[in-house]
């Protein structure tokens, strides 16, 4: 007879136990690395819709069946599996873009960005996102466009979005 | 009734195969992966670093570069050529800088050649502090790796970004 402590900890039957422990392991790290990655985030470039330090669940489902639209917020590969950077796409395939006076201009027409904060003071003169592309930038617009990691990023390199 | 030799073969399976997790694989792709761990580690500068610590540092991180090198790490560094040239520039960004740390964040390692050259894609976090000001930067890089005189060294770098700047901006 087993003691009543090691019931608790294993069960009746230790093995069927510890089997259901790695299964429900696997499915864990399994759903992780290829659905809903735990995601941590690092850097104010998505302030002040992303806070620096707080946690999120990721999407690399969200993109498999249809392309992601203006606003989204993405996950870009940076390398392997453990890091990406978060950003939103601002401008799609074929479009152009452009910045004025911190005012977003997709096709020469103001596009507004109710998620901002404040006023940028962010210039980019027209430039065309090529096919296949999108240009993507943080929420941080209080950081000058120069310090900004934004730009243009192929579709391929989109993991994913954000689930939560 | 589960006898205790059963518990104790069950033991023994999730111990093997924590084992093969942490030391299985190729020791060459282990060797690499430590090297790039001790090239961020090289690069990194405390507010209390003296000069000839940051001169023995420099040298340091020349040494994790191949004799014949080709790196182009990105603005504002120029291409680089030798270990002399690294060492330079190395000793002149510890000197400009109060605090540099480097952290990896990702990396992806695959064989070019088994055992004698490998591809690293590296993203790392820098974070640098001088004249009262910090920055905080991600990177991402295309290393080559080569084994010369029985050691793991980059014989090429450069950055590559996912994230492309377009050709003309400005604030």
């Amino acid at each position: 007879m087993l003691p009543h402590w090691t019931i608790w900890l294993w069960g009746r039957r230790p093995l069927v136990t510890l089997a259901r422990a790695a299964v429900f392991g696997i499915l864990l790290y399994l759903v992780g690395r290829f659905a809903f990655p735990p995601v941590h985030v690092s850097g104010l470039s998505m302030e002040p819709t992303i806070h620096d330090g707080t946690w999120r669940i990721g999407n690399k489902l969200k993109f498999h069946a249809r392309d992601p639209q203006r606003g989204e917020l993405v996950m870009v590969t940076m390398a392997g599996w453990h890091a990406y950077y978060l950003k939103r796409v601002l401008g799609l395939p074929g479009e152009t873009i452009a910045f004025k006076k911190g005012e977003l201009l997709i096709n020469g027409q103001v596009v507004p960005e109710p998620y901002l904060d404040g006023d940028s003071g962010w210039n980019l003169p027209p430039t065309r996102v090529p096919e296949g592309e999108y240009f993507v930038a943080g929420d941080n617009r209080a950081v000058p466009l120069a310090s900004h990691k934004a730009g243009l990023t192929r579709r391929s390199d989109i993991a994913g979005g954000l689930l939560w | 009734m589960v006898k205790t030799w059963m518990l104790g073969l069950a033991a023994a399976a999730v111990l093997l195969v924590a084992a093969w997790w942490f030391f299985g694989g190729d020791r060459d792709l282990r060797k690499i992966t430590r090297q790039s761990e001790r090239l961020a580690a090289a690069l990194h500068k405390a507010p209390g670093d003296g000069l000839l610590a940051m001169a023995t540092r420099s040298r340091e991180i020349a040494n994790f570069f191949a004799k014949k090198v080709s790196l182009t790490p990105g603005e504002p560094l120029p291409s680089i050529q030798s270990r002399d040239e690294i060492a330079t520039i190395a000793a002149t960004t510890l000197h400009a800088v109060s605090r540099l740390e480097v952290t990896i964040l990702d990396r992806e390692l695959n064989w070019v050649e088994p055992h004698q050259k490998a591809a690293m894609r590296v993203a790392v976090e820098v974070f640098a502090e001088g004249h009262g000001e910090h920055q905080k930067l991600l990177h991402t890089y295309d290393l080559t790796w080569i084994n010369e005189e029985d050691r793991w060294v980059i014989s090429s770098a450069q950055i590559n970004e996912s994230i492309r700047r377009p050709t003309t901006s400005g604030r």
